[in-house]
């Protein structure tokens, strides 16, 4: 292509010459968040049937929910579900038509993260009665 | 850009997929009302049941308000669930048999899972354990 006398007019967009860019991590990230929590929707109804009906599966699952690798699993599992929380409220006000400028998608976008980490850090402090 | 469709097409709206914006509006109803559905019911299980015992499930479950909202959260929850899973499968899923069968699985693992909420909810409020 290098020959080509049109070398120098732009092609179509290859993916190796995207600039990195925080919206398109977090236009995937929030697909891959929604497969995430509904998951974990899943586990928590399996955990209220347990608690319903199954004294042994109740156990079962507090002994690996308060093990030191279930709460690091939870602290992630509650961060995920707070980004995507964050990023889909972003994704409704889109839905409105508004929010489209450049600096308002990125800022957007920053605040989404700023929010999940925010709230997980909050969440869990008062669990552990850090404050 | 000319409109190459009938005017009968334009005033039924209902597109090339022959389904109109109804998936589309009803995923967005139901996200608006999973922000403060969800809100309470996570900050809940974190800091009220996440160490309770099943008999301290059970007594929180013995509230109404907890029961139905949890019981609302949940049925919410699925049915977006629901829709967002069979927008995922059908963008990256293209084989029909594939496709087909993880969006039957879909739909029915989504009932199950209400109907399982719903029989276990039922029971911590009206039974206990």
């Amino acid at each position: 292509m290098a020959s080509s006398p049109h070398a120098s007019r732009p092609l179509s967009p290859h993916l190796s010459i995207y600039r990195f860019h925080l919206s398109m991590v977090l236009s995937i990230t929030h697909r891959i968040a929604s497969m995430v929590v509904s998951g974990l929707v899943a586990l928590v109804i399996v955990w209220l049937w347990a608690a319903a009906y199954s004294e042994p599966c109740f156990a079962a699952l507090h002994d690996i929910t308060s093990s030191t690798i279930g709460q690091g699993a939870l602290v992630l599992a509650s961060f995920v579900f707070f980004l995507k929380l964050g990023t889909g409220m972003r994704h409704l006000v889109w839905d409105t038509g508004a929010g489209f400028r450049l600096p308002w998608v990125g800022g957007s976008g920053r605040a989404a993260i700023a929010f999940a980490i925010l709230a997980t850090a909050l969440t869990w402090a008062i669990v552990w009665e850090v404050i | 850009m000319s409109d190459l469709r009938t005017p009968l097409a334009r005033v039924r709206g209902l597109g090339s997929a022959h389904d109109g914006v109804h998936h589309w509006w009803v995923q967005r109803v139901s996200a608006l009302a999973l922000i403060p559905l969800s809100l309470w019911f996570v900050i809940s299980l974190m800091t009220q049941l996440g160490n309770a015992d099943r008999v301290g499930v059970a007594d929180w479950f013995e509230s109404p308000f907890h029961a139905l909202l949890t019981l609302t959260f949940l049925l919410t929850g699925l049915f977006h669930m629901r829709l967002g899973m069979q927008v995922i499968v059908e963008d990256y899923v293209h084989k029909k048999c594939m496709k087909t069968a993880l969006l039957l699985l879909n739909t029915y693992g989504s009932l199950a899972l209400m109907a399982l909420a719903f029989i276990s909810i039922c029971k911590l409020h009206f039974v206990g354990i």
